[in-house]
């Protein structure tokens, strides 16, 4: 027997489970989220092993989704001094690095900034000389002072080698234990968004590196050492500790993501719309062809902009927890949902109230009944109208085709969701859609991809689309994944509007097993 | 009436560009910036902006504006000092001095570029510019329509290339520097149509950077208040043409320019419709094939808002799915002109030729 364990970080529960290789769910635990993440993963983790007893032995890996990383950027908290060095002057010299974030975040990151003459034009050929000399006379001041550097170049994505020698010369300079992160690993086109995403990158990778070490040292606690470590990607697959160290941006939105690769793997539905009705919001996403849909457009992060790829997810604050009085939310009880709303024996009318009586639905640890003492049907009736409304018109919006889709709801609000919803097809609620999120990382697959730009008057386009998806395996493969299972799952060509010379960015997606 | 553009202002001014731009332009978010930038490293918070009718008969104008690929322009982006570069090597050329810088085209970023090439040179804005909205080629301008020359004209680049040209008409200014603009990396920074006092009040379209100023103050209020229609139609004499769902986009590159066209479907699924685009929008008609019996066409604007946000959405942040608001909105009088067909007529895009 294989046991896998996935551990997901909700807003307001911390949810694990541990799976056979048949996706039998073995054990399953939740632990309110703690302030500090770290004690509600942690104790969720230690939980699931414990219960699964003798047969703790049979674990092979461990999948965690958490928004640590988030967490720091939105809070200022946590995250490490970065050099963010920018290569392609005369060019961007009116917008430096930095240039449109919030004055609390460029602090905690420490405001320093650098850029040098450089770059690449689309074609590929150099901008001007990259200044080698004047980037080593510049570094010297940061000697001793700096952990995490992060490069951006002009066009790095279609020609990365000066990223590439910079690199080489901060660790020259600033020695090699330096952490360097390079913005043709991370984005492509619009330089600012790449920059950003490439500085945010360098300035959560300490942090992520030290929650890494403590979980190895969880599992090394616990007689576990060889257990492989893997963390949830934004686009719902998984990569391994290593990969993780040197890029926790991509690590960011993997909570949101399980539950919407949960969906799929509980249902074996590749395209249908997912609610995860949490308890303080519930998120909409799409799954295409089994994996979450990307947005396409910029995400702002802690109020700055980026262009890394995020699932497409619309975010109402409607769920479990929401307190209803004349409106319905946006606040919430969160956690203390199962003391303080009215079914389990406090004061507070929430949604779950409204949703268990207007369905008639009875819920363990629940008593329905008392809300009837104190309202009455129309008013429920009406309640519950307006929720539905607002839950519609969220599934309208996510929708990219007119016509009705199938819709999977997960999450522990699950079954407030209607199941004659205006939009839908058919509503469907799985089984253990509870643990969709933790379920969504045990069994996600390692992934890559990347996004490359070429011209096809200067590179042959089957040449081109054959050098991205070599490029991708590779990634995966040092994300963790064995070679002789690696498929391609998605390769797209998008024209770039405007650039000459017949120019596409070509995106590619692979996927493959772990090692056993 | 003169007023001050400030730092403060320049958000509103872009976000009302945005909508004149007619989906083109330029990238107007990174535009801003630039101009917040060069405000914040030079010291200065305001530009004058002068009215047209206050200016002499002899006053010396040039035009500001940058050309080539938005795209590459959100990549390879400006050091800001190019444009008033472009501007000083055209007055060294020429041995004159230039006394105000003028907008070419109000929309994106082309709106706020002439106060980056003012702000370092220390002159004033005048309140109008050229077209009243954005085109594709340079010559696609009321400048043009009424016998202003384009040329002699600066084009430079980020390195510090300059070219000067001087061409036998205006379509011959915009293939040579389209041209030399691609050798540069695709993008290129222009001072042209240098003019007199008395020839701009004669071919501008006035007041255009105040509209703009005062579209996005409209479009914010609305934004707030939850009543952009409203504000869009009652305040700024838009007609609201279409409320749906973007079901089918085709596009393709060409020469230089994004060509294709927008389908959209009405929430029910009933009413249909279709914009054509060249880099901006350019056509509006509610069939969806065969000939089309264009209900909006150039040189009248059309704006795309996103349904939820209200945010104008540009031609090259088009995509399948979006939910989106079209208006149009009127251009202007000085687009009625015998000529004005040969120059911005439906006849003169590609996009027709390409997309039946």
């Amino acid at each position: 027997m294989k046991v896998r364990i996935g551990i997901d970080v909700g807003s307001t529960n911390t949810d694990g489970v541990a799976l056979d290789e048949n996706n039998n769910v073995l054990t399953k635990e939740k632990f309110q989220t703690t302030e500090d993440i770290s004690t509600g993963l942690f104790n969720t983790l230690r939980k699931v092993i414990q219960n699964l007893g003798n047969s703790k032995g049979y674990i092979g890996s461990v999948m965690i989704g958490t928004t640590h990383g988030l967490n720091a950027i939105t809070s200022r908290v946590g995250l490490t001094e970065v050099l963010a060095i920018r290569i392609g002057l005369p060019a961007g010299e009116g917008i430096p690095p930095l240039s449109d974030w919030p004055e609390e975040l460029k602090e905690a990151i420490g405001n320093h900034i650098l850029m040098v003459r450089g770059g690449h034009e689309y074609t590929g050929e150099e901008i001007v000389k990259f200044d080698e000399n004047g980037l080593r006379n510049y570094l010297a001041n940061y000697r001793g002072k700096i952990k995490s550097v992060a490069i951006t170049s002009i066009f790095s994505f279609v020609n990365p080698e000066h990223e590439l020698k910079a690199e080489s010369i901060v660790k020259e300079v600033l020695g090699e234990e330096v952490l360097v992160t390079l913005s043709n690993k991370i984005s492509s086109l619009g330089l600012l968004e790449r920059e950003n995403s490439t500085i945010l990158n360098a300035s959560i990778r300490p942090l992520m590196m030290r929650i890494i070490v403590s979980i190895e040292e969880i599992l090394k606690n616990l007689e576990l050492g060889d257990v492989k470590l893997y963390f949830a990607q934004n686009d719902g697959t998984v990569a391994s500790e290593d990969f993780v160290r040197k890029f926790p941006i991509f690590t960011v939105a993997g909570p949101i993501s399980n539950s919407i690769r949960g969906a799929f793997v509980l249902t074996g539905i590749e395209n249908a719309v997912v609610f995860d009705v949490g308890g303080a919001t519930t998120n909409v996403g799409a799954l295409t062809n089994g994996y979450p849909r990307e947005s396409s457009n910029p995400v702002i992060i802690g109020g700055v902009r980026t262009n890394f790829r995020m699932p497409d997810i619309l975010s109402i604050p409607l769920a479990g927890g929401t307190i209803v009085r004349d409106k319905i939310g946006p606040d919430t009880l969160g956690f203390r949902l199962t003391k303080e709303a009215i079914s389990f024996g406090g004061d507070v009318l929430t949604a779950t109230d409204i949703a268990l009586n207007a369905l008639k639905i009875d819920l363990p640890g629940a008593e329905r009944s008392r809300v009837l003492k104190k309202f009455d049907n129309d008013f429920i009736t009406s309640k519950y109208v307006t929720m539905r409304n607002m839950w519609e018109n969220c599934l309208d919006k996510i929708k990219t085709k007119a016509g009705d889709v199938r819709l999977v709801t997960v999450g522990g609000g699950a079954f407030m969701i209607h199941s004659k919803l205006r939009g839908s097809s058919d509503v469907i609620r799985p089984e253990s859609a509870q643990y969709a999120n933790a379920i969504g990382a045990a069994t996600a697959l390692i992934g890559a991809r990347i996004d490359r730009a070429y011209s096809y008057e200067a590179v042959k386009r089957e040449k081109a689309i054959e050098e991205s998806i070599e490029q991708a395996k590779s990634i995966s493969v040092e994300a963790g994944a064995v070679p002789s299972t690696i498929e391609v799952k998605e390769v797209e060509e998008v024209s770039m509007p405007y650039l000459p010379g017949n120019s596409v960015k070509i995106s590619v997606k692979v996927v493959g097993k772990m090692a056993q | 009436m003169t007023w001050r553009l400030r730092h403060e202002d320049i958000d509103i001014l872009t976000l009302g560009s945005s909508l004149l731009g007619s989906g083109g332009g330029g990238n107007p978010y990174i535009g801003g910036l630039l101009l917040k930038k060069s405000m914040e490293k030079l010291g200065i918070d305001g530009i004058e902006v002068i009215a047209p009718d206050s200016i002499n008969d002899d006053a010396t104008i040039i035009a500001s504006a940058g050309m080539g690929s938005p795209t590459i322009g959100s990549e390879k982006l400006p050091n800001g000092e190019e444009y008033a570069r472009s501007l000083s090597r055209l007055e060294k050329d020429m041995e004159i001095e230039f006394e105000y810088v003028t907008p070419s085209e109000i929309g994106g970023a082309n709106s706020v570029v002439p106060f980056i090439a003012a702000l370092f040179r220390g002159l004033p804005v005048l309140d109008g510019d050229g077209e009243g909205r954005a085109f594709p080629e340079l010559q696609m301008t009321t400048f043009n329509l009424y016998g202003i020359s384009s040329t002699p004209m600066c084009l430079a680049d980020e390195r510090g290339n300059e070219l000067i040209i001087n061409s036998v008409d205006n379509l011959w200014a915009e293939s040579i520097a389209r041209s030399v603009t691609a050798r540069f990396g695709g993008r290129g920074y222009v001072a042209n149509y240098p003019m007199s006092g008395k020839d701009y009040k004669k071919s501008a379209v006035k007041n255009s950077v105040s509209r703009a100023r005062d579209l996005g103050e409209l479009l914010s209020r609305g934004m707030r208040n939850n009543s952009v229609e409203d504000v869009l139609t009652k305040e700024a004499g838009a007609s609201e043409l279409f409320d749906g769902k973007l079901t089918d986009l085709v596009r393709e590159n060409n020469g230089g320019f994004s060509i294709g066209y927008a389908i959209f479907r009405s929430t029910e699924g009933e009413k249909t419709s279709r914009i054509r685009f060249q880099n901006e929008y350019l056509f509006f008609d509610e069939k969806i094939e065969g000939d089309m019996i264009e209900i909006v066409t150039t040189p009248e604007i059309i704006c795309i808002l996103d349904r939820e946000t209200y945010m104008p959405i540009t031609t090259d942040r088009l995509r399948y799915g979006q939910r989106c608001k079209v208006f149009s909105l009127p251009v202007g009088e000085k687009w009625n002109h015998p000529l004005a067909d040969d120059l911005v007529g439906r006849r003169v895009f590609s996009v027709l030729k390409h997309f039946q």
